[in-house]
Parts: structure tokens; sequence; C-alpha cells
């Protein structure tokens, strides 16, 4: 029992000393001090397997009521699996702090997702495929962090090239000016509707693939490079307004590619031209299980060789609503969105220079999904718990005089099942209506992990 | 937006920057008068209704108590959260595992 005594008082110092240590966050530690901390924690961590032998071995030898103390002798108190529990716990504590004390470790964190999937689909060759985007989260201090994306892929194209893929997604730094409002700049994704902010990456994401508005034949922004000010505000108990401004490069228009004349290029890392585009968006939530959200982003797309402005005005409106219903059991989530994209009027090749033109059509698209989810995460049976079973239909109305235009609505089913929280096998089959070319229905099989 | 816009806009935010720094200096750490409608929740229905909005809530003992801190502060920007919300939600899953 001293021991235990002589155990709590040694926690209890170290405790202190490598809380001390924390005060500031960058309080540097030597290489001594920390091994020395490390031999007092595996010391500790020895002395507790003692204990918990010996208790054990006089649980064992001594059954039934203790025998009383010598007399003269005080009655120490019996070491209890609370008592233990408490020990590991404040050892957990103080190996993080100890960890988190470390220079140049402290606030760095490599996150990110994975998937590796199987897709048979109409017109094309079955396939695996993989992915790994590892995130990098770096926060120096209180008010300042730095985030770094990249994504990892592979491909063999038609001219049977094999190729690797490395893809800065962002790069960015922000810093909290207030409760309210934090400011920065780099490389972000952008706050125009909610699919890339939230629901893209694979452990998120409820299908194997993205909209055909957010993914293969985007309508609308997913990262730009540029500076934002984002943040919230409460509005009584249950309600909260979100707001998102930002200044980008914003997106160039295709003005000589002939097959893709007319759309907007997003990947406008360096500008083109001097015009920088405006967008933001305003959410709300009047409950915390429902978000709605409006954004809009204005540019002027054109380079300056074209010989003429083209502005572009893109909308989107989004919806976020989940909730959990007892009378079916488990939890409906639905999300929606649509972008609405006009792009001024413009010639392309007016004079057939580059062999496509003169070629002119309407500058209006749109297009979005809504995806319905159920999961029976009331039922008392594991295995169905962790099912869950989804639908989406998504769309794209382009003109059809477009290169690359022309409508397509695609329904999805999926069945998903969660292994974890964060680690999801997902099952679907895609329907596909292309005005544009041939239908496309595909089975997916795709495991989807967060890191 | 032409380049004059776009430099005066800037010159704007780098204001409204200043005078948010001047009003909270030296840390964001009171909770103002006006997010008392946070403050009054728990830090663990803070957790479940912002991050289970979106996707399935990790649990606390996923990461320790500094990557916790770093990534609520990622989520703070991609799920506008406010400072009050962010904190609390930190300090339980500090608390919790």
């Amino acid at each position: 029992m001293r021991r235990f005594t002589w155990l709590l008082l040694a926690v209890t110092f170290v405790g202190e000393t490598a809380a001390r240590g924390q005060q500031p966050a960058t309080t540097q530690v030597t290489t001594e001090q920390f091994q020395q901390l490390l031999h007092q924690q595996d010391q500790m961590r020895h002395e507790i397997e003692q204990l918990k032998a010996e208790r054990s071995a006089t649980a064992t030898t001594q059954p039934g009521t203790p025998a009383p103390p010598p007399a003269g002798q005080a009655v120490a108190p019996a070491v209890t699996q609370d008592d233990l529990d408490d020990i590991d716990v404040q050892m957990r504590k103080l190996r993080d702090q100890v960890h988190s004390a470390l220079p140049g470790t402290e606030h760095l964190v490599i996150a990110g997702d994975a998937a590796v999937g199987f897709q048979t689909q109409r017109q094309t060759n079955s396939t695996f495929y993989g992915g790994v985007s590892p995130l990098i989260l770096w926060q120096p201090t209180d008010r300042l962090l730095f985030e770094a994306g990249f994504d990892f892929g592979l491909n063999t194209d038609n001219t049977n090239t094999s190729s690797t893929s490395v893809d800065l997604s962002i790069a960015d730094a922000s810093f909290v000016v207030n409760d309210y409002l934090i400011v920065g700049g780099g490389l972000f994704v952008v706050p125009f509707g909610q699919y890339h902010n939230h629901f893209d990456p694979p452990w998120i994401n409820k299908l194997p693939d993205d909209p055909l508005a957010f993914g293969n034949r985007a309508i609308g922004p997913g990262s730009e490079v540029g500076i934002f000010a984002r943040g919230a505000a409460p509005i009584g108990r249950d309600s909260k307004v979100t707001y998102d401004v930002y200044l980008a490069n914003g997106p160039n228009l295709f003005t000589n590619d002939p097959t893709q004349a007319g759309s907007l290029n997003f990947d406008d890392f360096t500008d083109l031209n001097d015009s920088k585009a405006v967008g933001g968006r305003l959410g709300f939530l009047p409950v915390p299980s429902l978000e709605v959200g409006y954004s809009f982003e204005f540019a002027e797309t054109a380079p300056p060789q074209f010989g003429r402005k083209v502005d572009a005005f893109l909308q989107a409106a989004d919806l976020n609503y989940k909730k959990e219903f007892h009378p079916i059991s488990g939890t409906v989530q639905v999300n929606a969105e649509w972008i609405w994209s006009s792009v001024g009027h413009a010639v392309y090749d007016p004079n057939h220079t580059m062999g496509f033109g003169p070629l002119s059509f309407s500058g209006y698209r749109d297009g979005g999904y809504v995806t319905v989810s159920y999961r029976p995460t009331l039922v008392p049976n594991n295995i169905v718990r962790n099912l869950e079973f989804v639908t989406r239909y998504d769309a794209v109305f382009i003109p059809m005089q477009a290169p690359g235009g022309g409508n397509e609505q695609r329904v999805t089913f999926g069945v998903d099942y969660w292994l974890t929280p964060s680690a999801v096998l997902k099952f679907a089959y895609e329907i596909d209506d292309n005005k544009a070319g041939p239908d496309q229905n595909a089975f997916f099989v795709q495991f989807g992990i967060g890191l | 937006m032409s380049t004059k816009t776009t430099i005066l806009s800037i010159a704007g935010a780098l204001a409204m920057l200043t005078v948010g720094c001047q009003r909270n200096n030296p840390e964001p750490s009171a909770t103002p008068a006006a997010d008392v409608a946070s403050s009054e929740k728990p830090g663990a229905e803070l957790w479940a209704e912002n991050c289970g909005r979106c996707h399935n809530i990790r649990p606390p003992g996923s990461f320790s108590d500094a990557q916790w801190e770093t990534i609520d502060m990622h989520m703070r920007l991609r799920a506008d959260l406010t400072g009050v919300e962010a904190r609390k939600i930190t300090e339980f899953l500090k608390a919790s595992h």
C-alpha cells in the first residue's frame, strides 16, 4: 500500500512537471528530459502491473473475509479497479502531454483518406482503381493553421500510356481573428455549395463516385487560389448563420480547344487575366439537423487574346438534412445541391482559323444531385445497424451544340456496410441516360477509409 | 472584378482583420454575450450535432489531445463553427479519452 501511495505521488509530480512544461505550448523539452519522463512512465507501468498481480494473487489465496490487521497498525484502503483505471487514464494523459511537448511534433497531424475499388461499366473495360489523399495539418499557434492536401492516383489511358498522378488539392493558411471570423489564403476548397467542402471524401460520400456536376462533367468550382473570410454566428439556442466570402483567380474560359470550347476551366492556379472572381456562400441552420445554403461566384473568364470580355455568373443552392426517427428505427439523411451556370455569349473560332468554328451556342448549363440514405441505427443487431441504403439522382444539362455537350441523367442505388465510423465497404449500381453518347450503366465496389 | 476593385477589397479585408484582432487580443477565449446560445449546450451535444450532420462521428480515443486541437481547428474552417462551439467540442473530446 505504501508503494501505491508513492506511486500516486510520483504520478502527481510527473503530471505536474509535464503540465508545467506545456505552459506555454511552445516550451521546448530536451531529449534528456523526454527520455527521463519515458523512463518514469515505464517504471510506473511496471509497478502498476506488479500491483495488479499482487492484488490478483491476494484475491486467489485469501478468499472470504480478509484477516484483521495486527493491533496498532492502520487499516489501509483497498486498491480498487477504479483506482487502477484512474491511474491508467492519468498515464495516458501524461503520455499525450509528453508527446505533444516534443519539439517539432506538437499540433502536427497527418490525416486524409484512401479508396480502392473495382468498377465495370458498359462501353468501357472493367478495372480496379485506387488512390490515397493525405492531408497535412499544422497548427503552430492557437490562431494559425496550415493545411496541405494531396491526391495520389494512377491511370492508363486509351493509348496504353500508364501514369501516376500527384495533385495538390489544397495548400492554405488560416488565421483566427475572433470567434466569428477566420481569414486565410492559398489554394483552398471553394465554399461553393457543400459537396467539396463536406461530402466528397470516400469515407463520407455514401456512393463510390461523384455526382456529375461535381465530378466528370463539373460545372462548378472545387479548389481555387485566392483569399477568403468565413465564420458563423448563433441565432437563439438552436439556429445559426454561416457565411463565406472569397476573392480568387476564378475560372478561365476554354476558347481554343475544339473539345472544350465554351466550358470553364476551374483549375486556374495562375491567373490568365487581370480580373478576379468574387464569390461566397450564405448558410442557415434553423435547427441543428438542417442546413440550407445559397452560393454564388462572378468572374470575367476570357483570356485577353480572345478579344472580348465574357462574364460567368454561377449560383448554387444546397440542402443537408439528417435526423434519427424512432418509428423507422433509423437515421435518414437527405443531401441536395443544384448549380446554375451562365456564361456570356461568345463565338468561338469565328474565322475558322482553328478548324472548328465559327461556333456559338447558349452559355447556360445546370446540374446537381439529390441523395437520400437510410441507416437502421436504432436496430439492436450490430450487422443490420452497420448497413446503409442509398439512392441518388444526379444530372447535368449542357447545350447539345457545345463541345462535350448533351444532357445526362443517372440514378444510382447503393448498399454500404460500415466497418468502423470511418471505414466503409460500398456496393452500387448506376443507371445512366446519356444524350451525348452511349449510356454507361455501371457496377461499383469500393472500400473507403478516413485516416 | 477589376484590379482596382480587387486591391480595394483586399485593403478592406485587412482593415477588418486589424479591427477584429484588436477587439479580441490576446486570446479568443472569452465567451461573448452574443454566443450564449452555443455556450448553453454541452460539448457532447455540439459534437454530435455539428460533426454528425455530415459524417459518422469518430470516437474521442481516435486522436491525442494535441491532435484533436488541430483537427478541431481544421473542422472549424470546414464546418463554419463559432469559436465557442469549437472550444467546447475540443474540451469534450480531450476529456473523453
